[in-house]
Order: structure tokens, then sequence, then C-alpha cells
């Protein structure tokens, strides 16, 4: 075998085992944050195959655009890639209702209610009853806010992203962030406080 | 988080997370199948990017098929046409467009070459072609 053939053959196989690090690291990592990127989206959107595809979406993004930056940026660059596209989604979604009342139709569908539904056999049922009506609440409630305010109450607390951290996935300054969650706070309590009083 | 937070603010904080939590830990079997999915999935595109990207890696099988058609070029020429003294120019030509990283693709255009061989062959244009002049 000639010098440039095992140059060739060295390089790939250190290039193979370096890939097979990063993709063992990004399976950890995305399998650390899918089901909470999950709740977000569809606590944003209220439609379970819209938020399954969002999150798709955004690991792949992460996994083609990112894969080989240092993995304690991946946190920040996910979050930021999932609220992008859940802007996205409410951008399209409400052109896509404004025509259809400009026609005359059924504005957005109603969501999912059996797809977003929590298995009962999960939690005790007593539980169950208390957590669904406070998850019911507090859903609702974070739709009502601004997408930017929304963003940094679920970066901040949801997820215990610092303000550095939230402020690259939001890609504002800190003291936006510090701002928005401090609304979103406010605004929160003032809706939930008989569930969180 | 903040300091000038009141307690009401951190009994929000702290229960609106445990209800998060809860339902995080509550995600459905057939959500749970499909982020798996979307996960695999994305690792292959993870996967697919990293053999792809070093470029590096090309460049020793770049420059030894660049030799090998400067040297298997002109031989071919020898036995098919009998006249060396139109090779030198080919040679050249190819080995200008081979090692041009951008034109790397050409290395598996074998029309592309045919086509140069009949551009070779064709008489000198005159430089209307084009229609302008």
């Amino acid at each position: 075998m000639s010098s440039t053939a095992l140059i060739n053959d060295g390089a790939r196989a250190a290039e193979d085992e370096r890939t097979r690090v990063v993709e063992a690291d990004l399976d950890g990592f995305l399998r650390e944050v899918e089901k909470r990127a999950y709740r977000i989206a569809a606590m944003s959107t209220g439609d379970a195959d819209e938020a399954l595809d969002i999150v798709q979406d955004a690991m792949i993004s992460l996994a083609k655009r990112y894969a080989n930056r240092p993995a304690e940026e991946w946190r920040p660059l996910f979050y930021r890639i999932l609220h992008n596209r859940i802007r996205d989604w409410h951008r399209r979604r409400r052109v896509r209702d404004g025509v259809l009342r400009f026609f005359g139709g059924q504005e957005g569908e109603e969501p999912d209610a059996v797809a977003l539904a929590r298995d009962p056999m999960a939690v005790v049922p007593e539980q169950a009853v208390a957590h669904a009506e406070a998850l019911s609440a507090l859903e609702q409630a974070l739709r009502t806010l601004p997408a930017r305010q929304r963003e940094a109450f679920v970066l901040r607390n949801f997820e215990g992203l610092n303000v550095a951290e939230t402020a690259a996935a939001m890609g504002c300054s800190d003291g936006s962030v510090k701002t928005h969650f401090s609304r979103a706070t406010h605004r929160l309590r003032e809706l939930l406080g008989e569930y969180y009083g | 988080m903040m300091d000038d937070r009141t307690e009401a603010e951190d009994r929000l904080l702290e229960g609106s997370k445990r209800d998060f939590d809860t339902a995080v830990e509550a995600t459905e079997i057939g959500i749970a199948a499909g982020l798996r999915a979307a996960r695999l999935h994305a690792l292959e595109h993870a996967g697919g990017r990293a053999w792809l990207a070093p470029s590096w890696l090309w460049m020793p099988a770049a420059v030894a098929a660049g030799l090998a058609v400067i040297v298997l070029v002109p031989r071919i020429e020898l036995g098919g046409a009998g006249d060396g003294q139109e090779l030198a120019p080919v040679a050249a030509v190819d080995l200008e467009l081979l090692l041009g990283e951008a034109e790397f693709e050409m290395f598996a255009e074998l029309e592309f070459y045919e086509w140069l061989d009949m551009q070779e062959a064709e008489p000198a244009s005159d430089g209307t072609e084009d229609g302008v002049g």
C-alpha cells in the first residue's frame, strides 16, 4: 500500500472515530432535551403533530449545521433553533388564518386533544387532576404572552438556562432577557395566581 | 434567579416548573417513539456531514488522480493519433482544470474529456461564433 493511501486511511479512521464520539455526545444531548423541547413546542402551538415536526426540524438543523461545534454550545443553539421554528410556525399560521378568514373559511384547527392528553397511568390519578388543571392553565397563559416573553420565561425557568445562555438562545442582550423574563413573570402571576398563589 | 423577586413570584416559578417537569415525565409513549425516531434521523445528518466535510481528506486522491491524468492522457493520445506534438497543451489544460478545487467533480466527468477532445479536433474558431463582432 502506498504512503498516500496509508495516510488517507489513517486520516479517515481518525475522522470516523471523531464522528462516532460526536454522534454519541449529540445523541446524549438530544435524548436529554427532546421531551422538554417537545413539551415547549406543544405548549406554544397547542398541536402535537406540529410540535413533533418542529422538534424534528430543530434536531436536524442542529445536527447538520452545528454538530462539530463544542458540545457546551449545543444547548443555546438548539433552543435558538427551536424558538425560531416556533416563531416561524406562528407566522405561517397567522398568514394561513388570514387567508382563510378572507375566503370565509375556518380558522386554525382545534388542537388535537387526544394526542396532547397525558397518559392517565403515568401519574397517580388525584395528582393528575391537579397537575392537568394547572398545566392547562399554564399552557393557555403562556400562549397569551408575547413570543419574546414566553421564550425568556421558558428558557430561564423551565430549562434553567442562565441569563447569558438565554441571551445567546434568543439572540438579544442580557438586559433584554431580564426585562422579558420579569414582565413574563409578573403577567403570569396575574393570570395564574389561583394555581400558584 | 432575580434578587427582587417576591414570594408569590417564587411560588409561581417553582410551581410552574414542577408542573412542566411532571408533564415532561408523562410524555405519551407514541410521542416518545416519534422523538426517538426524529433523533435517530437527525444523527444520520450529523454522520453524513462529518464524513463529507473535511475536504482535505480528498486532496491525496485528487493529487493522485491528477498525476494519473498527466501520465495517461499523453500515452493514450500517442497510441491513438501517433502524433506527440499536440499532446503537451492538452495535458497542461487538464492539469490546470483538475487541480482547481472547485472543478473537482470533473474527475468523474468522463464526458467532459470527450467534449474536450472534440473541441481540440474541431477547426479553429474565427471568433464570431457568439454573434459578437
